[in-house]
C-alpha cells in the first residue's frame, strides 16, 4: 500500500492517559469480520466512544471537541493483546498519523509502521509533561521530526530524541511499504543478480 | 521484514502443588513480569517443572507468551514431544521418522547458551491463579486478595482503579466466593482434549450449580470427535453442562457465544480485556480445574479444596 511520506508533523494532540490500551479496546473483535481495511476508523475505541445505542459518550476524549489533531498520546504499553492489524487500520482510518507513548507492544508497533503510522516511544517523564501541557492548554502543539528523530513541545521549549529502526525510518520518509522498498532498489538487485549469475 | 527478537529464558524449577496446572504457571509468570515484561523477546521456557508437563500443557504456556508481550514462546523438544508427534496424521513415518527425531534432538539450547535475559521461578510458589482485572497481568493466587491501591505503582494507579471499576470490584477484596454467572472452557489456550478430560474428570458425578451457565467448547472438530468417542460429552451433559460447537466461541465474542453486559465469566481463554467476551462482559481468567470447581459451587472456588 503506497503511503504518504512522513517527514515532519506539527499538530495538536488527543490525550488518552490510560495504560495498557489493548487491541480489543482499539478495535473490538466483533468488527474483524470485514474483508477490506476501509471504515475501521469509525469504530476506533468503539466501546469507550459510543453507548449501547450507538450514541457518542460525551466524556470520551474523541467526542470532546476541545481536543483534535493527528497525534494520539497514550499511556504506557499501548497496543498490547491481539496481533490484529485492524488496530493499526482503525487508528490510521480515524486520521491519526502518530501515536506517542512511553511503551508499545511489539507487534502493534510493527503493524503501525507497516501502515504508515509512526509510533514514537518517549520517556515516562516526557509523556507526563505532554499530558500536563495538554491539560493546561488543549491546543498545545507537538512537533515530530522524523529525519532528526526528535519530538518536541515548542511551547515548553523541551524535546526528546526517539529511536526507530533505520529501515522503517527510510520507508516512512519515502512513503514505502516493503514492496515499494524492494522496487526502489531494483537496479541494485538486478546488478547483483547479473554479477552473481555465474 | 522482521528483525531478530531478543532472547529470554524463563526457568520454572521444582514440583507443582496438586491442583496447579500449566495455565496457572503462565498466569503466574505474567502477573510477575506484567503484560509488557517480555516485549521485544522470544521466550524459551525451561526448568524441571516445565519438563514434567505434558505436550498439551506446554502448548498452553507457549500460547500465552504473547500475553506478556513476547513474539513467541517455545519449549525444547524431548521424549514427551516425540511421543506426542509420533503416529499423528502428518508426522514423518518409518525411516523418515528416525531421521526427523535425530534432527530434533539437535534443537535444544546448548548447556552454555547465553540469553539476553534469564528469569527463575519456583514451582512451589505457584497457586491456582485467577485474574481480577482487565489485562492478563492482573492475576493473583486464588487465595490472595485483590491488591491494595497503595501497593500499585503510582503511575499505574489510575488504570488499576479504572479496571476495578469495570470489574465491579474493590481493592483488598478476596476472590474466593465471588459471584460468577458463566463458565467458559475452551479456546486455543485451554480447548484441547486434555483440558476437556481434566474438566470432565473433576465434574464427574457432580452437578453444575443452578446459577451458572457453562459452555464447554472443544478447540477443533478433531477434539470434539475425540471427546465424544471418549464419552466426555456424556459425562459433561450428565453434570449439566452444554457441549458446544468447536471454535473460538466465547473467547472473543465473534459469534453468538457472548457474555451479557455486567455478568461475570470464569474463562479458560487468554484475554480478559474490557468487552473481550461481549460488550460490558467481565472476565476472570483461570485454569480448567478452577473453572470446574467454580461451575460446581457457583462462585469462585479454589480447586484444591475439592480434590
Amino acid at each position: 500500500m503506497p503511503k504518504d511520506k512522513f517527514i515532519t508533523l506539527e499538530s495538536p494532540c488527543v490525550p488518552l492517559p490510560i495504560e495498557n490500551v489493548d487491541t480489543d479496546q482499539i478495535i473490538p473483535a466483533r468488527f474483524l469480520k470485514a474483508t477490506t481495511r476501509e471504515g475501521f476508523g469509525d469504530n476506533l475505541f468503539c466501546d469507550w466512544r459510543y453507548d449501547k445505542n450507538g450514541d457518542p459518550k460525551a466524556d470520551f476524549v474523541l467526542n470532546d471537541p476541545t481536543y483534535s489533531g493527528e497525534i494520539l498520546v497514550a499511556g504506557k504499553n499501548f497496543g498490547s493483546g491481539s496481533s490484529r492489524e485492524h488496530a493499526a487500520w482503525a487508528i490510521g482510518g480515524y486520521g491519526f498519523k502518530t501515536v506517542v507513548s512511553s511503551f508499545f507492544a511489539d507487534i502493534f508497533k510493527n503493524n503501525a509502521l507497516n501502515n504508515g503510522i509512526l509510533p514514537v516511544q518517549i520517556s515516562d517523564d516526557f509523556l507526563e509533561q505532554i499530558f500536563a501541557a495538554v491539560e493546561a492548554d488543549p491546543k498545545t502543539i507537538l512537533k515530530i521530526d522524523l529525519e532528526n528523530q526528535t519530538i518536541s513541545l515548542p511551547a515548553k521549549n523541551i524535546s526528546e530524541a526517539f529511536d526507530i529502526n533505520p529501515y522503517k525510518k527510510k520507508c516512512m520518509i519515502n512513503g514505502y511499504d516493503d514492496i515499494d522498498y524492494l522496487f526502489s532498489i531494483k537496479n541494485e538487485i538486478e546488478a547483483w543478480e547479473v554479477k552473481n549469475s555465474n | 521484514m522482521q528483525s531478530r527478537p531478543k532472547t529470554m529464558r524463563i526457568n520454572v524449577d521444582g514440583e507443582l502443588q496438586k491442583g496447579v496446572t500449566s495455565k496457572d504457571i503462565i498466569l503466574y509468570i505474567i502477573a510477575q513480569i506484567s503484560t509488557g515484561g517480555a516485549t521485544g523477546y522470544f521466550v524459551e521456557f525451561a526448568g524441571s517443572a516445565i519438563r514434567t508437563l505434558s505436550m498439551e500443557a506446554r502448548m498452553t504456556i507457549c500460547n500465552m507468551s504473547i500475553e506478556m508481550g513476547a513474539r513467541g514462546g517455545m519449549i525444547a523438544p524431548d521424549e514427551t514431544t516425540f511421543e506426542y508427534v509420533k503416529g499423528r496424521e502428518f508426522a514423518p513415518k518409518g525411516q523418515d521418522w528416525e531421521k526427523a527425531v535425530a534432527e530434533w534432538r539437535q534443537l535444544p539450547s546448548d548447556a552454555d547458551a547465553v540469553f539476553d535475559k534469564e528469569l527463575h521461578f519456583k514451582a512451589e510458589d505457584i497457586e491456582p491463579m485467577i485474574t481480577y482485572g482487565t489485562n492478563p497481568g492482573m492475576g493473583i493466587g486464588i487465595s490472595a486478595n485483590i491488591p491494595k491501591l497503595e501497593n500499585i505503582d503510582k503511575s499505574s494507579q489510575n488504570s488499576f482503579t479504572k479496571s476495578l471499576q469495570y470489574m465491579g470490584y474493590n481493592p483488598d477484596e478476596p476472590m474466593i466466593g465471588k459471584k460468577v454467572d458463566y463458565v467458559f472452557v475452551g479456546s486455543c489456550t485451554n480447548g484441547r482434549i486434555e483440558d476437556l478430560r481434566s474438566f470432565a474428570a473433576f465434574v464427574k458425578g457432580k452437578q453444575k450449580a443452578d446459577n451458572i451457565t457453562a459452555w464447554i467448547v472443544p478447540g477443533s472438530k478433531q477434539v470434539e470427535k475425540q471427546a465424544i468417542e471418549e464419552g466426555l460429552r456424556d459425562t459433561l451433559e450428565a453434570a449439566g453442562f452444554f457441549f458446544r460447537q468447536p471454535g473460538c466461541s466465547a473467547c472473543l465474542a465473534m459469534n453468538d457465544d457472548k457474555i451479557p453486559e455486567g455478568l461475570y465469566a470464569v474463562s479458560t481463554s487468554n484475554r480478559n480485556f474490557e468487552g473481550r467476551q461481549g460488550p460490558g462482559a467481565r472476565t476472570l481468567l483461570a485454569s480448567p480445574l478452577t473453572a470446574a470447581a467454580t461451575a460446581i459451587n457457583g462462585f469462585v472456588t479454589d480447586p484444591r479444596t475439592m480434590l
